[in-house]
């Protein structure tokens, strides 16, 4: 029977610590945690508050007669849009824009303040957006999905440590 | 209500083990630790079997409808042919454990959108036929339960609880002698240590 003393036991936490809380594996999830909120929203939908505790998935707001006309008019870029679905993509860039910045045991997703081809910055693109539409926040089903997320990951850190 | 899987460890224990087994692994099926282990192996094996396309009976899911396939979420989740009731990935990672009894757990997905999706598949529901995830066969709790609380387990728990027994001791000592009657391990638990050590 082999023995565990404590010291074993403090190595073993540290070990599976350091691999599911580490910078690099909270990179990948904040890159899942940005994807979430892409896909939700280039399916149509965002959150009815992006400022509460707990915000539920809402349909984001219709877009206006006259916009889906200037769409038309103008051409829509990005992937996954239309001219006449609300889905915040025009040209894909706010979106595409998302930032993700890991150190170890947290990661920050964000809108960072980079110039886009009209002018504005996505950031400056993001305030005036969120008003009507808001959409930068992770609802109670998709904060779950991250938990399983880092459960899966420590689960096959243990695996691998044990 | 809640969408609701009640497994019972006991039932497990006496339909799959030796009786051997059962002495030994008896009072470990009652520890909070086991049984949320157990209850979270379960869901993962059925999260698992889920993502593979295959429902509770073994069997094949349906296919996704081709209006489903031609469909811009479709797109955007990046989805294949290949069915896994997983578009967003919320109903699976909203399987959570809802209680624990004695020696049974019950897991489930409890209330809003996620609980009528997963009885749309379950049950079917307007298109949608029935893709019924909601289940784990015997032998596969028994493998988990096996895996679990196998005697190596055991026995590696009854080393840490030995040297977590001298811990205790040498505290007692430390805090001025030994007293039997603070002691956090009972006369039952002696017990079940010496059965273990009999293994």
């Amino acid at each position: 029977m082999a023995e565990k003393t404590l010291a074993d036991i403090g190595k073993f936490l540290d070990d599976v610590q350091r691999s599911v809380f580490g910078k690099e594996t909270m990179q990948v999830v904040g890159e899942q945690i940005a994807d979430i909120v892409k896909k939700r929203v280039k399916s149509g939908y965002g959150v009815n508050s992006d400022t509460a505790d707990k915000p539920s998935q809402r349909k984001l707001a219709p877009l206006s007669e006259s916009y889906k006309k200037a769409r038309k008019r103008l051409g829509v870029t990005g992937s996954f849009a239309s001219p006449v679905i609300s889905n915040l993509t025009n040209t894909g860039q706010l979106l595409d824009s998302f930032s993700v910045k890991a150190k170890q045991g947290e990661v920050t997703v964000s809108i960072p303040n980079t110039q886009r081809k009209d002018g504005l910055t996505n950031r400056e693109v993001a305030d005036y957006v969120r008003e009507k539409r808001p959409f930068f926040a992770l609802t109670s089903p998709e904060v779950k999905i991250v938990e399983q997320i880092i459960r899966d990951k420590i689960r096959t850190s243990f695996k691998k440590n044990l | 209500m809640a969408i609701k899987l009640t497994l019972s460890l006991s039932k497990v224990l006496a339909d799959n083990f030796t009786k051997q087994q059962r002495i030994a692994l008896a009072p470990l099926i009652r520890s909070p630790q086991i049984k949320n282990e157990f209850a979270q192996r379960c869901i993962d094996r059925i999260i698992e079997r889920t993502n593979s396309g295959i429902d509770k009976r073994g069997d094949t899911f349906a296919g996704y409808s081709s209006a489903y396939k031609k469909s811009r979420r479709f797109a955007i989740y990046g989805k294949s042919s290949q069915v896994d009731l997983k578009l967003t990935g919320a109903m699976q990672a909203s399987i959570g454990l809802l209680s624990t009894d004695n020696t049974s757990v019950t897991i489930g997905i409890d209330g809003g959108l996620e609980e009528d999706k997963a009885r749309g598949h379950i049950k079917g529901a307007n298109y949608l036929p029935v893709r019924d995830f909601w289940g784990l066969p015997e032998e596969d709790q028994a493998a988990i339960l096996k895996d679990v609380v196998s005697i190596q387990n055991a026995e590696e728990s009854l080393s840490v609880l030995q040297d977590l027994l001298g811990v205790v001791a040498a505290s007692a000592i430390l805090a001025g002698g030994a007293d039997t009657n603070t002691s956090e391990l009972s006369n039952a638990d002696l017990a079940i240590l010496s059965e273990l050590e009999d293994q």
